[in-house]
């Protein structure tokens, strides 16, 4: 019994005090040739856990990650709705049961900005003030 | 299990060099886990935990490629050693190729990963979870070499149902090709109604040759030519990806047909003074054909922020025998070094005998019939490759300790407790 009033108080605990959110810094990117300009929160989820991989029209889609700790960590909690240890150990677990490989992921806005440039179907983000020219913008729906 | 993982890794090498030239994705992780389990009173999980067993390790070598973007390849093998179970052996843990059609529809073809409640697909994997053991009222070890992968085909995918959120579906179709450390437990289990039947096997043979009942003792040898096979085994799992962000619900449902026969080897010891010999050894061939019938899971995980928590509740019907199991469980992790949990769980090995009656009426303590954990967990993550876990049980119930292999006359204990550590490298 005091077990279930431990996870009662738990529950009520993340769901009462959740954070306030910081604006967000960030923009969705992505190649020109990917078909959307606007995706909802859900898509973008589905994308980035690797389970869709096809954009509307066949073209493969390639979700890539960029590894600069406050721009990812907004992105992963934000966005995906996720801690990024969570994140991490979902790609760890798709690994070592062979259902997947995480996105790859960039040390830099530039790399990244060219890699979307150049690679169809890709999908990304970058903060606010990074050169985005060439790329697509993706807004949430 | 080192010097096959050596001659693995110069497998990989060469391989990834090939890989490299033909454009494929490559990826190549692994692990290695070593660990410690103390239980007092009551033997678990392994021959010598009572005194303290280091007989806990895993180590895995990872490869996957992506040569085309609708096809992956990969394979996994994994050196495990947990008691009398696997030894070290280095051993396929899974290795199949997927085919991409659609978001909704994939296949894939090989060993794969039973989809058995939320973790069982990664189980073995350490450095995934806050605990070192999984609940082993759903999860138990004795059961792991049976379920963990199976030999065929299985189709896959992701369906999304609006504003009710998304599926995940996996459905299964081989065989369970169980290996020779998974039969330890049939074994076990098979020497114990040996033991059962020495009785009946001593009248049977003074019965043969004319004598009364009394002049003959029956004592089991041993069980040769052991085999366990799951021909067949067809089954699924469905998550929900709820519309409520962090909350996931699932279900697993499994149903085959399992066979096991072996030979048992007696010693029969006739009284003197008669004209039979004084030894007659005595061989009788068991077969059991079991319906794998069903083997049920219902899931719920919720993660938010720091927060997860989770309750799974299993069910296994091997023949006329039910067991059931669930557990709930809390996790909070602090920060990327600190990380705690703490679970619930309870275990009823026969459904028909929640009490223990029978054990009762076999002599046996009634609480035989059930096993209750209370287990409390801490992860220490050194730094994005190193991680230590401290966990300590405290158990009511012997349902899953070890029984057969007690000294004349002893019982296992109803109140006891485990202790285990355990450190991971990974890449």
């Amino acid at each position: 019994m005091s077990l279930v009033l431990a996870l009662l108080v738990a529950a009520w605990t993340m769901v009462a005090h959740a954070e306030d959110e910081a604006p967000v810094s960030l923009v969705l990117v992505a190649n020109e040739q990917v078909p959307s300009s606007v995706l909802s929160q859900r898509q973008i989820q589905r994308i980035f856990l690797g389970k869709a991989k096809r954009w509307d029209g066949g073209l493969s889609i390639k979700p890539v990650m960029l590894h600069v700790p406050p721009v990812q960590e907004q992105f992963i909690n934000e966005i995906l709705e996720r801690s990024e240890e969570s994140f991490s150990v979902y790609w760890k677990r798709m690994v070592y049961t062979g259902k997947g490989q995480p996105p790859p992921s960039f040390d830099t806005s530039e790399d990244l900005a060219d890699y979307l440039r150049t690679t169809p179907g890709a999908i990304g983000y970058l903060p606010l003030d990074a050169d985005h020219s060439g790329l697509k913008i993706v807004t949430l729906d | 299990m080192i010097r096959q993982l050596v001659v693995i890794l110069i497998l990989i090498a060469v391989t990834v060099g090939q890989a490299a030239e033909l454009g494929s994705k490559v990826y190549i992780g692994g692990f290695v886990s070593q660990g410690y389990l103390n239980s007092e009173d009551n033997n678990y999980l392994m021959p010598r935990a009572r005194e303290g067993s280091g007989e806990f390790n895993e180590a895995a070598l990872i490869v996957s490629a992506q040569p085309t973007d609708r096809i992956r390849v990969g394979i996994q093998l994994l050196g495990r050693d947990f008691g009398t179970r696997q030894r070290s052996a280095v051993a396929v843990d899974w290795a199949f190729g997927e085919y991409h059609w659609r978001d909704q529809l994939g296949l894939r073809a090989g060993k794969i990963k039973l989809p058995y409640g939320f973790y069982n697909q990664s189980r073995d994997v350490d450095m995934l979870r806050t605990s070192v053991l999984l609940p082993q009222s759903v999860y138990s070890e004795n059961d792991r070499d049976l379920l963990i992968a199976y030999e065929g085909v299985g189709l896959y995918g992701n369906i999304m149902i609006g504003s009710l959120g998304d599926l995940d579906y996996e459905l299964s179709f081989g065989s369970l090709n169980v290996p020779e450390s998974g039969h330890a437990d049939t074994e076990r289990l098979f020497m114990a109604v040996g033991r059962e039947s020495e009785e009946g096997v001593a009248e049977y043979v003074a019965d043969y040759y004319g004598l009364p009942a009394d002049s003959a003792t029956a004592s089991l040898d041993r069980v040769d030519d052991l085999e366990l096979a799951v021909p067949w085994i067809l089954g699924g799992s469905v998550i929900w990806n709820t519309p409520v962000s962090g909350l996931r619900v699932g279900t697993t449902y499994m149903e085959g047909d399992a066979e096991a026969s072996a030979l048992y080897r007696y010693d029969v010891q006739v009284d003197q003074g008669t004209t039979v010999p004084a030894y007659v050894p005595y061989t009788q061939e068991v077969s059991v054909d079991l319906d794998l019938n069903e083997i049920f899971t219902g899931s719920l995980e919720f993660h938010r922020g720091h927060w997860t928590l989770a309750s799974e509740f299993g069910r296994q019907r091997m023949g006329k025998i039910t067991s059931i199991g669930w557990y709930a469980s809390v996790d909070y992790r602090l920060n990327k070094h600190w990380a705690f949990q703490s679970y619930y769980s309870s275990f009823i090995p026969d459904d028909s005998d929640r009490h223990g009656e029978k054990y009762e009426a076999a002599g046996l303590p009634d609480y035989y019939a059930w096993q209750n954990d209370l287990a409390l967990a801490v992860r220490a993550d050194i730094n994005d490759f190193w991680l230590i876990k401290f966990e300590y049980h405290h158990m009511d119930g012997a349902a899953l300790a070890d029984k057969i292999d007690l000294p004349e006359g002893e019982v296992a204990q109803q109140h006891w407790r485990v202790w285990t550590a355990k450190t991971t490298f990974h890449f």
